[in-house]
C-alpha cells in the first residue's frame, strides 16, 4: 500500500513538472496557433540561469525568483521582434522559426556554460527525507508537489476569475472577434508568450535538483510536454493539468512494473485517448 | 564546398613530374631515417571531453600530463607531442577524429577511447591502418576477443571487474541481489558477468532492471526496490547518473536497509563530489583504489596533488599508467616507435608495478592482467575515499575471449 502511494507521489512529481511546461505551451498554442518548439529552450535557459544565480548568491530561492525574469524578457523580444511578423503567414513558417530558435538557444547555452552536466542542489531546508507509511520520501519532492499544485491553482484562478483571464479565453475562442470588440490582442499575445516562458524557466529551476542541468534537456522535456497537450487538448489549461498527471503516473508505473515497455506505455496512453477523443480530453473541435 | 579543377597534364609533364616525385620521395625517405629516434613522439589522445562523461576524459588527460611532467615531457630522450581529440561520445565523430589523428597528424600511437561503442566502431579502421592502439577506458568484454596484433587494453574489461564482485558477494552471504544497470552495451556486459559469478557462488538474483541511458530520475526504480527488499543492489552507472542514483537511493530511505554495491564507476573519487555522504558504506570492485598504500601509488598521489585537490581516480591512474607502458616499450625498442610491429611486441612484454599494482598483458587477447580490489567508501576528515577491504590477485581476461 505505502509503495503504491510512493509511486503515485513519484508520478505526481514528474507530472507536475510537465504541467509547468505544458500549461504555457498549451495556452500559447490556443492563443496564437503557434506550436512553439522553443518552449523547451526556455526551460533549459531557466535552469542554466538558475545555476548561475545559485553560484553567485548561494541561494536556490533567489534562482527560483530571478531566473524567470530574463527568460520572460527574451521571450517578449522574440514575440515582438520575430513571431508577430509571421502571424499572417503560413503556420509552418512559425514552427520553423521556433525550431530554428531552439538550435540558437542550444548553441548559446553550450557557448556560455559548456556541454557538461551540472547538478543544482536542493535548498538545504528541504534536503532531508520525510518518514511516513513505513517508507521515506524526499522532502524536496513533496515540496515540489505542493508547489506544482499551487501554481496550477493560481493559473486556474487567473484564467477563470480575472479580467486578463477572460481576455485570454476570448482570444483563444475567437481572435478576430476579440479584436473587433476592442481587446488589445497584440499586448495579450506578448504577455501570454512571456508568461509561458517564465513558467517554463521556473520549471527548469525546480526540476534542476531532479533532472540535472545540461544542454539537451530541452528536447527531453519538450517531447513529453507535447504528448501531454495532445492528450489534454490544445489550448486547454484543464487538459494540460489532467494530461500531465496522466503521463507522469503512466511513466512512473511503467518504469516500476514494466521497465521494458515504459516508453511504449506513454505512447499507448496517447493513442487510446486520441482514438476515443481526437481533439484530446478537453480540446475543442478544430475550427 | 569548393570545386576542384582537374587539369589533364601533357605526357611530358607527367614524365617530368614522376621523376621529380621519385627524387623527392627518395629524399623524404632519407630524411625519415634521420628523423627517426629524434623527432617528437606523437601520441593521439582520443577520448570524451564533453557530455555527461566528459569528466573521465579530463581526468585521464590529467593522468597523462602528470606522467609527462614527472619525466620532463620526454620518453626515451625524445620529446612528446600530445594531440587531444574529443569524440563527443559519438562513434561517427570518433571515427572522423581517429582518421584525422592517423592520416593527417600521423600519430605513432592512439590512446582511448572511453566509450565501448566508439572502440567497437574503431576496430575495422585500426585493423587496416595497423597503428598501435592502447585502449584506455572502453571496457566492452568482447573488445579483446578481436585479438588484434596492434591493440592492447591497459584498463579494465567489464567482465574482469564485475565477475570477481559476484563471487565475493555470494561468498560473503549477501542474499537476493537486484541488478540495476544502464541499458547499453557496458551495462549488459557488467550485469551478465556479475550475475554469472554470483549465481555460480550460490546466490540468487532477485531482479534485473535496465533503465535507459540518460535516466535522471530513478525514483520509480528505487521505490520498486523497496518492495523487493533485497539484500543488496548491484548497480552499474557512470558519471552524473551514478551521482544521482546513489543520492536518490539515500533520499528514498534505502540506505542502511539495502546494501549498496556496484561497479567501480558507481562509487569512485570522480563521483564522490556529486554523492557526498550518500556514498558512505557503499561497496564496489575496481582495478584501482586511491588509498592503496604502495610507493608507486604514493608517488602518483604526491605528483597529482600539484594539479588537483582531489585524489587520483581510476581514469587518472589509467592515463598515468598507460604513459608508463608506452615509455617502457619505446625504451625497449631503442626509441624507434616508428617500427610499429616491434613497438607492439614490446608493449606485450610489459611487466610493471603501476600505482594500481602489477600489470602485464595476456599474450593471447592483449588484455591487461591485474588485481581487482573490493573497496568500501569511508568519510575521513570531511573527505570521501575508498578503502580496500579485499583483493583478488591477477585477474585476467574473460575465458571465452581466448582462442
Amino acid at each position: 500500500m505505502d509503495l503504491l502511494v510512493s509511486q503515485l507521489l513519484n508520478g505526481l512529481v514528474y507530472g507536475l513538472l510537465l504541467f509547468l511546461l505544458a500549461s504555457g505551451l498549451s495556452l500559447i498554442f490556443g492563443l496564437m496557433g503557434v506550436v512553439n518548439l522553443a518552449h523547451g529552450s526556455f526551460f533549459m535557459l531557466g535552469a542554466f540561469i538558475g545555476l548561475s544565480v545559485v553560484s553567485v548568491t548561494g541561494s536556490f530561492w533567489w534562482a527560483l525568483i530571478l531566473a524567470p525574469i530574463p527568460v520572460a524578457i527574451i521571450a517578449a523580444i522574440i514575440e515582438i521582434g520575430l513571431l508577430r511578423h509571421l502571424y499572417k503567414r503560413d503556420k509552418v513558417d512559425m514552427v520553423l522559426l521556433t525550431f530554428g530558435l531552439s538550435f540558437v538557444f542550444t548553441d548559446l547555452v553550450e557557448w556560455g556554460w559548456g556541454r557538461d552536466t551540472f547538478s543544482l542542489s536542493e535548498p538545504p531546508a528541504l534536503e532531508d527525507s520525510l518518514e511516513f507509511l513505513g517508507g521515506f520520501f524526499p522532502q524536496y519532492r513533496l515540496a515540489l508537489v505542493v508547489f506544482g499544485l499551487a501554481v496550477a491553482l493560481v493559473l486556474w484562478l487567473v484564467i477563470e476569475k480575472t479580467r486578463i483571464g477572460a481576455m485570454v479565453r476570448a482570444g483563444i475562442d475567437d481572435t478576430r472577434t476579440a479584436m473587433g470588440i476592442g481587446l488589445n490582442v497584440p499586448l495579450l499575445l506578448t504577455t501570454t508568450f512571456a508568461s509561458g516562458a517564465a513558467l517554463a524557466a521556473m520549471a527548469g529551476v525546480v526540476a534542476g535538483p531532479i533532472l540535472g542541468v545540461y544542454s539537451g534537456v530541452d528536447v527531453e522535456v519538450l517531447i513529453p510536454a507535447f504528448i501531454v497537450i495532445v492528450i489534454g487538448g490544445m489550448g486547454s489549461l484543464k487538459g494540460a493539468f489532467v494530461g500531465s498527471l496522466l503521463i507522469g503516473i503512466a511513466d512512473t508505473f511503467g518504469k516500476a512494473y514494466m521497465p521494458e515497455a515504459s516508453m511504449f506505455l506513454i505512447y499507448a496512453t496517447m493513442i487510446v485517448v486520441l482514438l476515443a477523443r481526437p481533439n484530446g480530453l478537453f480540446g475543442q473541435a478544430a475550427s | 564546398m569548393s570545386k576542384t579543377k582537374i587539369i589533364t597534364p601533357s605526357r611530358r609533364a607527367v614524365l617530368q613530374g614522376t621523376a621529380a616525385a621519385a627524387a623527392l620521395s627518395f629524399d623524404a625517405s632519407l630524411a625519415r631515417v634521420f628523423a627517426q629516434t629524434s623527432g617528437p613522439i606523437k601520441i593521439g589522445v582520443l577520448n570524451t571531453f564533453t557530455k555527461s562523461v566528459g569528466l573521465f576524459g579530463e581526468t585521464t588527460w590529467r593522468g597523462i600530463e602528470t606522467y609527462l611532467e614527472e619525466h620532463g615531457n620526454k620518453i626515451a630522450g625524445r620529446p612528446v607531442q600530445l594531440i587531444k581529440e574529443d569524440d563527443e561520445f559519438n562513434p561517427q565523430v570518433g571515427l572522423q577524429k581517429l582518421r584525422k589523428l592517423v592520416e593527417s597528424d600521423k600519430v605513432h600511437v592512439v590512446l582511448g577511447p572511453l566509450g565501448s561503442h566508439i572502440a567497437t566502431a574503431m576496430i575495422g579502421y585500426m585493423k587496416q591502418s595497423g597503428t598501435p592502439w592502447i585502449v584506455t577506458g572502453a571496457g566492452s568484454t568482447a573488445l579483446t576477443k578481436e585479438r588484434m596484433p596492434n591493440m592492447y587494453r591497459a584498463t579494465l574489461s567489464n567482465w574482469q571487474v564485475a565477475n570477481p564482485m559476484g563471487t565475493w558477494e555470494a561468498r560473503n552471504g549477501i542474499k537476493d541481489v537486484v541488478v540495476v544497470a544502464s541499458d547499453f552495451l557496458a551495462g549488459h556486459d557488467v550485469a551478465e558477468a556479475f550475475a554469472e559469478a554470483y549465481e555460480k557462488g550460490g546466490g540468487k538474483i532477485a531482479k534485473q532492471v535496465f533503465p535507459p541511458v540518460g535516466t535522471n530520475d530513478f525514483s520509480a526504480y528505487i521505490t520498486d526496490l523497496r518492495s523487493i527488499n533485497p539484500g543488496a543492489v548491484y548497480g552499474f552507472f557512470a558519471g552524473s547518473e551514478a551521482g544521482r542514483f546513489v543520492k536518490q537511493f539515500q533520499q528514498f530511505g534505502l540506505k542502511g536497509k539495502v546494501k549498496l554495491t556496484g561497479f567501480q564507476s558507481m562509487l569512485d573519487s570522480d563521483t564522490f563530489p556529486l554523492q557526498g555522504s550518500s556514498a558512505v558504506g557503499g561497496l564496489s570492485s575496481s582495478i584501482y583504489c586511491e588509498t592503496l598504500d604502495t610507493p608507486e601509488n604514493k608517488n602518483l598521489i604526491e605528483r597529482y596533488s600539484k594539479k588537483s585537490k582531489e585524489l587520483p581516480g581510476i581514469f587518472t591512474e589509467s592515463g598515468y599508467t598507460v604513459m608508463r607502458i608506452i615509455d617502457d616499450a619505446v625504451k625497449a625498442v631503442g626509441g624507434n616507435i616508428e617500427n610499429a610491429a616491434e613497438f607492439c611486441n614490446a608493449i606485450g612484454k610489459t611487466n610493471i608495478v603501476a600505482p594500481r599494482g602489477p600489470v602485464r598483458f595476456d599474450p593471447d587477447t592483449h588484455q591487461a592482467i591485474q588485481n581487482v580490489y573490493i573497496r568500501e567508501v569511508h568519510e575521513e576528515g570531511g573527505k570521501f575515499v575508498n578503502r580496500v577491504i579485499d583483493v583478488v590477485k591477477d585477474v585476467g581476461d574473460y575465458p571465452g575471449n581466448k582462442a
